[in-house]
């Protein structure tokens, strides 16, 4: 039998289909009754979209104005949770050996979580020769669960904060003591760090995604930190308050979305577990991380339709709460993180008829005034990380073509708990109660 | 964590950004093309969406040419056909003025219709063929990608 909660998830998840089928009827409306409704919604729309773009500008003119500072790290102990699961075993062993060098009172925890690789040789080589302690799972439970046991079985008694990064992910010297730095200030609960890429200069698809990783940190994610309402701390390089996350964790592995079990995008959940209890969530771009990316297309594009699924889920998750503890982010999430991808279905609708039918149109028009409207809207590319440029390029076309329908793709199947680069979780590790 | 890790760490500390006068003019200037670029933005799609271009040679073009036309400039645009009797009518009950337009590349003139509206037209001189004017927006694609 469902909860009320469940309820509620299904009532909203209803409502955003309704807001796709609304949007591809007003498009119908114009050939079947009038234009007039079509027009209106479009104005409106880019009314919406002005609107929306001097709000993220003004935040982050607030930002550079009057930049944030936090009080100094004083040497609290920091538990560093890193879980494992196939990873390739000279990168994991790179990113602990990070994790070491990285200034800070550490407790070191990897999770190999049933890797069937082999790097559970070379982790038990290390967990000999250096001050980590290593917990394997017999079979893969997940990365939830991974965290789920280390933060309940494995935390030392006077650990302050608890930083969890990917095993790919590569540490600067200054991250550890940088991420957990705002997290002095009780109202903050968790931080996440700056993430750039190993291999950006690989192929196009990496620079792409380069772009893409720099717009999400340096404009999204750093104008979200100015309300302090961060909503997702980066899976490669976040800290949490510990008693805090010893509150939340079991709430956190025990996740349910329309009667499934949730197993990906658990960074964005634990962030929103975190914004639930009323805390502050931050960026801190001088916390520096590297991680790989995809190269491949297609594994590019398996990674975004688990973050996708992830974005559509924990989207209407935040709509619960956020009304009551941060109104601003329940504004942005409601009217433009949720509605507009949907509400722009009609719209892409649109310019597909207008590229078939009218191609001229199209390149003389529609283009010129895209790149336009492209440039200044993420002026900041060229005016702070101009050998990005390419990279935008690159990812606007992308984005048209094939990211903005994963939106419709993760909206149908959101339920899915695949993590799709992963094999099937089990889901035995953590009590259903937990 | 010893007393000297604890130094060293501080000493690392990243800078904050720097109150010198060359970044603070560097700072004004980025925030100066901000602003000059969102409020070209904002002016190009408020005109996009308050001035369209009203496209009567389109309408007319869908009526046959060999008929006056008359355009309702009252709510709805539209062009309608009429008859030289209806027109005459139209110009005895409304103030008349004219435009013109080309219409495969010739120049037609096209008889204007102050406060009359296409239901007004069936009632007072019968059933018209009219087409709706359709407006000539700058198309503005929406795009926002997600990235969060």
């Amino acid at each position: 039998m469902r909860t009320r909660i469940e309820r509620v998830h299904a009532a909203l998840y209803a409502a955003l289909i309704c807001v796709l089928a609304g949007s591809g009827a007003l498009f119908l409306s114009q050939f079947l009754t009038s234009e007039v409704f079509w027009e209106r919604f479009t104005i409106a729309y880019l009314g919406a979209l002005v609107v929306y773009t001097w709000y993220l500008f003004a935040l982050l003119l607030v930002h550079d104005v009057r930049p944030r500072r936090y009080a100094a790290y004083g040497g609290e102990k920091i538990a560093v949770l890193v879980p494992c699961y196939n990873e390739e075993p000279a990168l994991v062993e790179d990113s602990i050996r990070s994790v070491l060098a990285a200034y800070g009172n550490k407790q070191v925890i990897v999770i190999d979580d049933g890797s069937t690789n082999g790097v559970q040789t070379r982790l038990r080589e290390l967990a000999r020769d250096l001050p980590i302690t290593l917990h394997e799972f017999a079979e893969n439970a997940g990365k939830r669960e991974a965290l789920f046991h280390a933060t309940t079985h494995m935390l030392d008694d006077d650990v302050a904060f608890v930083v969890t990064i990917d095993s790919d992910t590569l540490l600067a010297a200054t991250a550890l003591v940088r991420v957990v730095e705002p997290l002095l200030d009780p109202k903050i609960g968790a931080s996440t760090g700056n993430v750039l890429l190993l291999n950006e200069r690989q192929n196009l698809l990496t620079r792409m995604i380069g772009t893409y990783y720099w717009i999400g940190l340096n404009i999204y994610k750093q104008a979200q930190s100015v309300i302090r309402s961060v909503v997702c701390c980066s899976g490669c390089l976040a800290a949490y308050n510990a008693p805090l996350l010893r509150e939340v964790i079991g709430e956190f592995a025990s996740q349910r979305f329309l009667g499934e079990r949730c197993t990906h995008s658990e960074d964005r959940h634990l962030t929103n577990l975190v914004l639930k209890r009323g805390y502050d969530v931050v960026y801190v771009s001088e916390a520096v991380s590297w991680t790989e990316t995809p190269s491949t297309v297609n594994d590019f594009l398996k990674q975004q339709r688990r973050w996708k699924r992830g974005y559509v889920r924990e989207s209407l998750f935040t709509l619960l709460y956020a009304w009551r503890v941060k109104k601003l982010l329940w504004l942005q999430i409601l009217v433009w993180d949720l509605s507009a991808p949907f509400l722009a279905f009609g719209l892409r609708i649109a310019l597909i008829v207008v590229v078939v039918t009218n191609p001229t149109l199209f390149f003389t028009a529609i283009l010129p005034s895209w790149v336009a409207l492209l440039l200044i809207r993420y002026i900041f590319v060229p005016l702070r990380a101009p050998d990005k440029l390419l990279g935008l390029f690159l990812y606007m076309f992308f984005y048209e073509c094939c990211l903005y329908w994963l939106n419709l793709w993760a909206l149908f199947t959101v339920r899915n708990k695949s993590w799709v680069t992963r094999a099937p979780a089990s889901q035995a590790a953590v009590p259903a109660n937990a | 964590m010893s007393v000297q890790q604890r130094r060293f760490a501080a000493a690392t500390r990243t800078a904050a950004p720097k109150r010198g006068s060359r970044s603070r003019i560097k700072l004004t200037l980025t925030w100066l093309t901000v602003v000059t670029a969102l409020s070209l933005f904002t002016t190009t799609v408020v005109a996009t969406a308050a001035g369209g271009k009203p496209d009567f040679a389109g309408a007319a073009k869908q009526l046959p040419s060999n008929q006056p036309m008359v355009v309702l400039q009252t709510g709805k645009k539209e062009v309608c056909s009429v008859n030289a009797s209806q027109l005459a009518v139209l110009q005895a009950r409304f103030d008349t003025g004219w435009m013109t337009v080309m219409l495969n590349g010739v120049e037609t003139d096209l008889v204007t219709v102050s406060g009359a509206t296409a239901h007004d037209l069936n009632t007072m001189v019968g059933p018209v063929n009219c087409k709706l004017v359709q407006e000539k927006h700058i198309f503005y694609l929406p795009f926002d990608a997600q990235t969060s």
